[in-house]
């Protein structure tokens, strides 16, 4: 199910990114790490005391020791959630709040330069890799549910209905509704309404808008995609 | 009988909340009701919590529809309000094509009516003396027994509906999660948040559930 990065409209021009409050320290890494992606990404810091220029994409740390916690997000663009602390209450939280995605402060650039580009096409990208081997994260760390349970309920967030998701992934009815009932109860939720916020939660959101690539879903896990066909 | 197409395309759709089948329950119904009452010609059951009626018709009876047949209308001159024979006249004047009795049994679970179970049968006196059987057979409530209570056969209008009335709770289930992810709430309180809006607006739920997923995904 692995794709090559998809070919963005917002790639043939340069995505303007702020990056909001950091550290003199982090804004200056950030530049090096990206400067040989100039072309494609370029970076203006962004003080919560100074006009905020026009930006595709605002990076912010959540953790910042000056926000308010639960404050709402006011940057220009999307706003993109970056934190070393990658943990699933830090994203849930950070989604919660309305960031358009999650990406590591481990990322190498080319990953961190791809995973941009695909939040600034529309998509919703988490990506919390932090450079350790799956299982290093412990137990509460593991992904609860089975791919074609992890795509079902993508599906169900996005808003289709049992007989599309038929449709999409060539499962009989009863299929689809048996992988529905055992998301549900893995995740603990009754209602299709809970398992959209624990979808969206999760980083689990297909955009209805994108292309042929889909949500991917990245938690300390091998890159799963989900199929989408329009 | 056979389900409706409709009532197929809701069955589908539909995921009871206690993780019951609720088509092998339906069909079980069904058989029990065509072994015992021969000249059933139509079954409807409706989940009435959750407002959703499933029918099932007799194979081949086309006949068997909710459009009443041609000619039928008021009563005529000399007819008097009061008059019990007249009104039964004009129920069977205005019956479904191929309805001439029905019977509407309720379930009560837990001092509530949760299931309403409408049998539809080709003669007149199909459930004369059967309403007892039917009622214990059923674990339906006697006391509660209609008779000829909907000859027009109303309930396959309301299960005709069932695929757009899920299809509207789907959108709305959709954007009450959407909701609460992006105001950092449960989804409680998101469907009270929709809903107000809904009426500050003047427009339907499912109405604001549309705009809501057209913002999300713009």
């Amino acid at each position: 199910m692995h794709r090559p990065a998809p070919t963005t409209n917002i790639s043939s021009r340069t995505l303007l990114v702020g990056v909001r409050e950091e550290s003199e320290l982090v804004l200056h890494g950030l530049r090096s790490m990206l400067a040989p992606h100039s072309s494609a990404v370029s970076l203006v810091g962004i003080r919560a005391d100074q006009p905020a220029p026009p930006c595709d994409l605002t990076l912010f740390e959540p953790a910042a020791p000056h926000r308010a916690p639960g404050s709402p997000l006011r940057v220009p663009g999307r706003s993109v959630a970056y934190s070393w602390d990658c943990s699933p209450d830090a994203v849930s939280t950070a989604m919660s709040r309305g960031a358009a995605g999650f990406v590591s402060k481990w990322l190498p650039a080319h990953r961190m330069v791809r995973d941009l580009l695909q939040i600034a096409d529309g998509r919703v990208v988490i990506d919390t890799w932090t450079g350790r081997k799956v299982g290093q994260g412990g137990p509460e760390q593991r992904w609860p549910l089975t791919q074609r349970e992890t795509e079902v309920l993508a599906f169900i967030a996005a808003g289709r209905s049992n007989q599309e998701i038929v449709d999409e992934t060539l499962l009989s009815i009863n299929s689809v509704k048996s992988y529905i009932r055992s998301a549900y109860s893995k995740i603990g939720v009754t209602s299709r309404s809970q398992a959209v916020l624990w979808a969206v939660r999760h980083g689990l959101l297909l955009s209805t808008e994108a292309d042929d690539d889909g949500l991917r879903l990245v938690d300390g896990q091998p890159t799963q995609r989900v199929p989408q066909h329009h | 009988m056979e389900l409706l197409p409709q009532s197929r395309e809701a069955l589908d759709e539909y995921l009871a909340p206690a993780g019951d089948d609720l088509e092998d329950q339906l069909s079980a119904i069904e058989s029990w009701a065509a072994r015992t009452v021969p000249e059933c010609v139509a079954m409807s059951v409706t989940l009435l919590e959750e407002d959703l009626t499933f029918t099932y018709v007799a194979g081949g009876r086309d006949e068997v529809d909710a459009s009443p047949p041609h000619g039928a209308g008021p009563p005529g001159a000399g007819w008097h309000a009061l008059d019990e024979e007249g009104w039964a006249a004009l129920a069977r004047q205005q019956a479904a094509a191929g309805i001439a009795s029905t019977v509407s049994l309720p379930v009560v679970d837990d001092d509530r009516v949760v299931l309403g179970i409408d049998l539809y049968a080709c003669t007149p006196h199909a459930f004369d003396d059967r309403l007892e059987d039917l009622a214990t057979s059923l674990g339906a409530w006697r006391g509660g027994a209609v008779t000829n209570a909907d000859l027009a056969f109303e309930s396959r209008r309301r299960a005709e509906q069932a695929p757009e009335r899920l299809r509207e709770r789907r959108l709305i289930e959709v954007a009450v999660g959407l909701l609460a992810a992006r105001e950092g709430v449960d989804v409680e309180a998101a469907r009270t948040l929709l809903r107000s809006s809904a009426r500050q607006a003047g427009i339907e739920d499912v109405q604001a559930a549309l705009v809501l997923l057209a913002l999300s995904n713009g």
